[in-house]
């Protein structure tokens, strides 16, 4: 649905940054997008959202390059969810989700019985109804961080890009979005790709991983074919282990361990 | 529960209540010819009708004191004539310059919640960025020089105010740009740099101007509403009539740019176009401002303040309410300023004539203690 062909991006300091980078993102798929910092994560997530133009190659969605596709028809199929969304103005919870019906109406200067009805739909969804009457900026992050995903379903995408929306969380809250997200991935039918660093949130939940490496590919694939301590070793340079636990699926746990105090990378 | 209960939208929420605020700016503009004066004698109806032609009868203004010009208890058609004639100057006296404080306050409001918003900085006003003082500054240099042609109904002063503060609003743009954002402090610190030079010419050019223009510049500068005739209020408006529409009409697309630039981007909005058209249509009626009435501070600052404390942030009501809030407020200022002086004639014993306090001082008279108040009620 979303496909990513053959990327390139740089900056005016680092004109190949990023890139060669392919992917192609299907309905129903869960994508983690792992990394070090400035490994070029949240770059190609915005390249995937349409905020920046790939130099070489291009993103196409549906098919059609995001380079002919009217801003706004694009975000009447892709939701981006940023690390850092404004908290200064004291929007209501209700609001705010509200605002997610932005690109569907050209028009009018106030929302319809329908977009009230979509807004009341996402924020049962994501168990944010009963905050619907509180300002944004009462709430605690892990709840904001469920408004804003209920903003982003309001705006009833085929994708939806999240960028480190696990990031500031107790467990307990990175557990309830990353489960919000599978729930849209498997039952609503979306394409869901999410920045993250937690190996063991996006082993746990996405089906399909891709680990970048200082703007470059360094594996693609299953959880279980990527996260090997070998490949994460070399990115990382940290070295790491698979725990199982006895009773659990997947792929185990991953934990860093001590190499000894001297090395530093 | 299948079905929640109607949401209050926030058109349910403040709807009334903007449309009382309304109303009740309505009522200041209509009861304005007739405030301050003997209301024993004319009151604001009376005013209307005489400016309307409607029939005042004879009888109807026995027992008021300035109608019965010899004193004899009895009105003859010449006192009647005369009342009428006397009102009708009122109203051309005074309903002109409230129209006019009407439009001026609203466009400051306005023109100061947008940049608030745009800036995302409590600060950011015309005066602040250094739109208003480059704007003085060309109008200043219009007046000085004596361009006084006006073509399409804006004049050669306005022209040249809005040619100052674009000039000055780029500058400011081009100086920041090097951050990359437009919200920096950069911004504000390039704004009140360029805007204290441009003071310091305003300064130069009241030097080397004659005594009899330099007083004239010192009111002006001041900020006033005087001497306005209807035509003059009206040939403001080719120049406020954009902000006003761009930014009720953009409101939505303000409402997502708060949530951050990436967010309103990814929704679709053009966010550089968005900063562009707004900048460019606060600059536009911010220069017809400064043109005709001088820098008027304060409104701008205070009112979107006071505004957002009470319904919050959403600028499709916070715009409007905005507008409206300064309009009743430069009304009220206006007022006040006529009191004062007529106050500070009684207490001198001096005639002061027809002047008025200049507005800008009432602004910040009237304007701060409400701000304060606000600022600590918020507190709490």
């Amino acid at each position: 649905m979303l496909t990513v062909d053959d990327v390139h991006f740089g900056f005016s300091r680092r004109p190949d940054f990023l890139g060669p980078v392919s992917l192609d993102v299907q309905r129903g798929d869960c994508w983690a997008i792992v990394g070090p910092n400035g490994a070029g994560k949240s770059t190609l997530l915005r390249l995937m959202a349409g905020l920046l133009a790939p130099h070489r190659g291009e993103v196409r969605f549906q098919g059609k390059s995001l380079r002919r596709v009217a801003s706004r028809e694009r975000a009447r199929s892709i939701s981006f969810v940023p690390q850092q969304t404004g908290g200064e103005a004291d929007f209501l919870v209700r609001d705010v989700v509200l605002m997610g019906r932005f690109p569907h109406r050209s028009m009018g200067l106030f929302e319809s019985a329908d977009d009230h009805r979509i807004a009341n739909d996402v924020m049962e969804q994501t168990q944010t109804l009963e905050l619907a009457d509180r300002p944004l900026t009462t709430l605690s992050s892990g709840e904001a961080q469920r408004v804003h995903v209920a903003a982003a379903l309001a705006q009833q995408p085929r994708v939806l890009l999240l960028d480190e929306p696990t990031a500031s969380l107790d467990i307990q809250h990175q557990l309830a979005v990353f489960r919000i997200l599978k729930e849209q991935a498997t039952v609503g039918g979306l394409a869901v790709v999410v920045v993250t660093h937690d190996l063991n949130l996006a082993a746990r939940f996405c089906t399909r991983v891709l680990l970048l490496n200082d703007g470059k590919v360094a594996a693609i694939g299953s959880a279980e074919e990527v996260f090997t301590p070998d490949t994460l070793q070399s990115v990382y340079g940290v070295p790491l282990v698979r725990l199982t636990v006895p009773g659990q699926s997947g792929i185990g746990w991953l934990v860093p361990v001590e190499s000894g105090p001297e090395r530093s990378e | 529960m299948n079905s929640p209960a109607p949401a209050p939208t926030s058109i349910k929420r403040y709807g009334l209540r903007l449309a009382v605020a309304a109303a009740g700016l309505a009522v200041l503009l209509i009861i304005s010819p007739g405030v301050g004066v003997d209301s024993a004698s004319y009151g604001w109806w009376d005013v209307w009708r005489a400016r309307l032609g409607w029939e005042i009868s004879q009888d109807e203004l026995v027992g008021r004191p300035l109608a019965d010009l010899n004193g004899d208890g009895v009105i003859s058609a010449e006192e009647r004539d005369g009342f009428v004639a006397v009102a009708r100057t009122m109203f051309n006296l005074r309903f002109p310059r409230a129209l006019l404080a009407l439009q001026v306050g609203m466009t400051l409001a306005l023109c100061g919640a947008v940049l608030q918003v745009l800036f995302r900085n409590p600060l950011a006003t015309p005066y602040t960025l250094g739109i208003a003082s480059g704007g003085a500054l060309g109008a200043l240099i219009a007046l000085r020089l004596g361009w006084v042609v006006a073509v399409a109904g804006v004049s050669a002063i306005a022209a040249s105010a809005f040619g100052g503060a674009i000039l000055v609003v780029g500058l400011v743009f081009l100086i920041a740009r090097g951050s990359g954002r437009l919200t920096s402090n950069e911004l504000l610190l390039a704004g009140v740099t360029l805007g204290l030079f441009c003071s310091a010419m305003m300064m130069f050019v009241t030097a080397v101007s004659n005594e009899r223009e330099t007083f004239f510049i010192v009111r002006w500068m001041m900020g006033s509403l005087d001497a306005v005739r209807t035509i003059e209020g009206a040939m403001l408006l080719p120049m406020m009539l954009p902000a006003w529409i761009v930014l009720i009409l953009f409101s939505r697309s303000l409402n997502q740019y708060r949530m951050g630039d990436e967010l309103a981007a990814a929704r679709g909005v053009n966010v550089s176009l968005l900063q562009g058209v707004c900048v460019g249509v606060c600059t536009l009626a911010t220069a017809a401002v400064v043109a005709h009435c001088g820098p008027i501070g304060f409104v701008g600052l205070v009112v979107p303040h006071m505004v957002a404390l009470v319904v919050g942030s959403d600028c499709r009501i916070l715009l409007p309410a905005s507008a409206i809030a300064g309009g009743a407020f430069l009304i009220i200022c206006d007022w006040v300023s006529q009191l004062c002086m007529r106050v500070a004639g009684w207490v001198s014993g001096q005639q002061l004539g027809s002047a008025t306090l200049p507005i800008g001082v009432v602004t910040a008279v009237v304007g701060v203690p409400i701000f304060l108040v606000l600022l600590r009620a918020r507190r709490r």
